[in-house]
This record gives C-alpha cells, sequence and structure tokens, in this order.
C-alpha cells in the first residue's frame, strides 16, 4: 500500500517536473506566438499520455543503499571528469556510462551489480550539472542522495520510457539546489 | 531554415534512432547504447570542428546525447522508427527553447528527451481513435444510403 502511494507521489512529481519545465518555456518566450501554439499542443499530447499511461505496479528491483550509493558514485565521477579533468559534459558523462555498463559483464555472479549501470547513468546525468550551479561535492552529494530516493520511489513509474532516468536526475538537482537555497537565505 | 538547424534536427532524429537499433537489433544494454552515441558524437565534433560552426559544435553533442535518452526506450513501448525519428526532432524543438531556462541544470537534457518520447506516444492513440470516427461515419453513409 505504501509503495503503491510512493509510485504514485512520484507519477505526481515527474508530472509537475514536465509541466514546470513546459511552464518555464512559456514564461521566458511569451511574445513568440508560434511557440506558444506549439508547446500549447506538446501540452495536449503530455496529458493524454499521461491519462493512456497509469502507475504500473512493479516488482522491486533497487536496493535503496546500493542505487543511493550507484548514484553518488556515476554523479562523482562525471563531476569530477567535466570540472577538473576540464573534458565537455557530454563526454564526461558518456564516458561513465560506457565503462560502467560492462560491469554486469564482468561480474556476472553478483546480482545485485545487474541495476548498477541504470542507477549510475542516471547519476552521471546529476554529475552533468554545470559548477555554476553545483557549488561543490557536497551539492553533489546532496542531488544525488534525493535522486537516488526518486529513483528507488519511482520504479514501475513510466516503465521503459526514455529519458526517465534524465528527468529524476533533473528533480534531484533542481530540489537540491532549492534546499541549499533555502538553507542560505 | 537554415542549414544548421537541419543538420540538428537531422542529429536529433538519427541519434534516437541509431541508439534504438544498437540496442534491439544489436542487444547492447540500453546505458552502453547511448553513451556510444554520446562517444560518437564527440568524436565527429572533435574530428571535424574545422568545417562546423561554432552554433553546431556546441549543440551536436548535446543533441545526440540528449536524443540517445530516447531511443533507450523498448521496443514494447514504441517499435516504429518513424515516430521515434519524429520524437528526435521534436526533442531539437524543445531543447533548442529550453536550452536557456535551465541551463546549467544536469537531467535538463532527460526532462526534453521524455517529453519529447510522451508527445510522440500520444500520436497513435490520437490517429487510431480518428480513423476510428472516419470508419463510423463511412459505414453511417453507406447504410443511410
Amino acid at each position: 500500500m505504501i509503495k503503491k502511494r510512493l509510485k504514485q507521489v512520484t507519477f505526481i512529481l515527474i508530472l509537475l517536473i514536465h509541466i514546470s519545465f513546459i511552464g518555464l518555456i512559456f514564461f521566458e518566450k511569451q511574445n513568440n506566438a508560434a511557440l506558444i501554439i506549439s508547446l500549447l499542443v506538446i501540452l495536449f499530447l503530455l496529458a493524454i499520455t499521461y491519462v493512456k499511461e497509469p502507475v504500473r505496479p512493479q516488482h522491486n528491483n533497487f536496493d535503496e543503499l546500493n542505487t543511493i550509493f550507484s548514484v553518488f558514485l556515476g554523479a562523482i565521477s562525471t563531476y569530477f571528469l567535466h570540472s577538473f579533468l576540464g573534458l565537455s559534459t557530454v563526454l564526461s558523462a558518456s564516458l561513465v556510462g560506457l565503462v560502467v555498463s560492462f560491469v554486469p559483464n564482468i561480474f556476472k555472479k553478483y546480482g545485485i551489480v545487474k541495476s548498477m549501470p541504470a542507477a549510475m547513468y542516471c547519476g552521471a546525468f546529476v554529475g552533468m550539472t554545470s559548477t555554476a550551479v553545483a557549488s561543490g561535492y557536497l551539492f553533489i552529494l546532496l542531488s544525488s542522495c534525493i535522486t537516488g530516493l526518486l529513483l528507488v520511489s519511482a520504479n514501475g513509474v513510466f516503465h521503459n520510457i526514455g529519458g526517465k532516468l534524465g528527468t529524476l536526475a533533473f528533480g534531484g538537482v533542481v530540489l537540491a539546489f532549492l534546499i541549499i537555497l533555502l538553507i542560505s537565505q | 531554415m537554415n542549414l544548421d538547424l537541419l543538420i540538428l534536427v537531422l542529429v536529433g532524429a538519427f541519434s534516437t534512432i541509431i541508439t534504438f537499433i544498437l540496442h534491439t537489433k544489436y542487444r547492447q544494454n540500453t546505458v552502453r547504447s547511448s553513451a556510444l552515441v554520446g562517444i560518437f558524437s564527440c568524436l565527429i565534433v572533435f574530428l571535424f570542428s574545422e568545417f562546423l560552426s561554432d552554433y553546431l559544435i556546441k549543440n551536436i553533442p548535446l543533441i545526440a546525447f540528449g536524443a540517445s535518452f530516447i531511443g533507450m526506450v523498448s521496443s514494447s513501448v514504441v517499435s516504429s522508427l518513424f515516430l521515434l525519428g519524429f520524437s528526435g526532432v521534436v526533442f531539437t524543438f524543445v531543447f533548442l527553447n529550453a536550452n536557456s531556462v535551465f541551463n546549467g541544470f544536469g537531467g535538463g537534457l532527460g526532462v526534453s528527451a521524455c517529453i519529447s518520447l510522451l508527445v510522440v506516444l500520444a500520436l497513435p492513440v490520437i490517429f487510431k481513435k480518428r480513423t476510428r470516427r472516419l470508419l463510423l461515419l463511412r459505414v453511417k453513409r453507406i447504410l443511410g444510403n
């Protein structure tokens, strides 16, 4: 029962992320009539898919602590690659993704590493945050923890839909940004 | 439509399709397929940087990598390459307009990719209903005559 409610909450959170994303584009580009019409069409089509796409209860593949740790590992390695080694954000995240995608092939005996590539790739998106937004490793730690929790609770929500990991990473980064902003005030 | 925009639209569509083919036909896992597209796009920009404008050098890797997230979709959700390609085009449109809004926030590419895919997933639903309505109208007309 609690798991089902959690999935519903995460579904609503993903929905809010999408709507606020489009809402902010509306707000910024309100003078462009063609763009506003296009965005309205996008919102209409999104609403249809939301209604069609139910919250599918699924067997939980993610172990909470492992997922959070994997997300953190992905985030910190990507952040290190682009902020210290000067690689581009895309190359950093891709390299982390490519390396971690071989982990289940190497450690076939350990079932625990099966969900690691997805979690670490999700973390890599968190690590793509620019140094202007992410004030340091503490920011990456906080956003990774939030993203990890979101990833665990979103298991089964928007299952097999591309971009889900990125949406959750975005949610984690924005929430961490808001928390740090509130604390600093 | 200027040439740079056309190139970006094509990059978006092809990256989505290539990622999808890599993980469905060549049985690579989704993370590897997407990462390979990301690395390959960076390599292309690096090799042909002399022939590309600054705008393309900045945006090609981002669009290719972001569009590759759409290609991570399961074949049980979408199997039409045309729909996937169109989703890549929608992604390019959403990303280029949202670029300044969430600049620097990790996951922005993923949100744009997810929105683009969900938008395209609604199309078969609409067209199915429309086709049904048209068929019903035709049947009614035939029966009326």
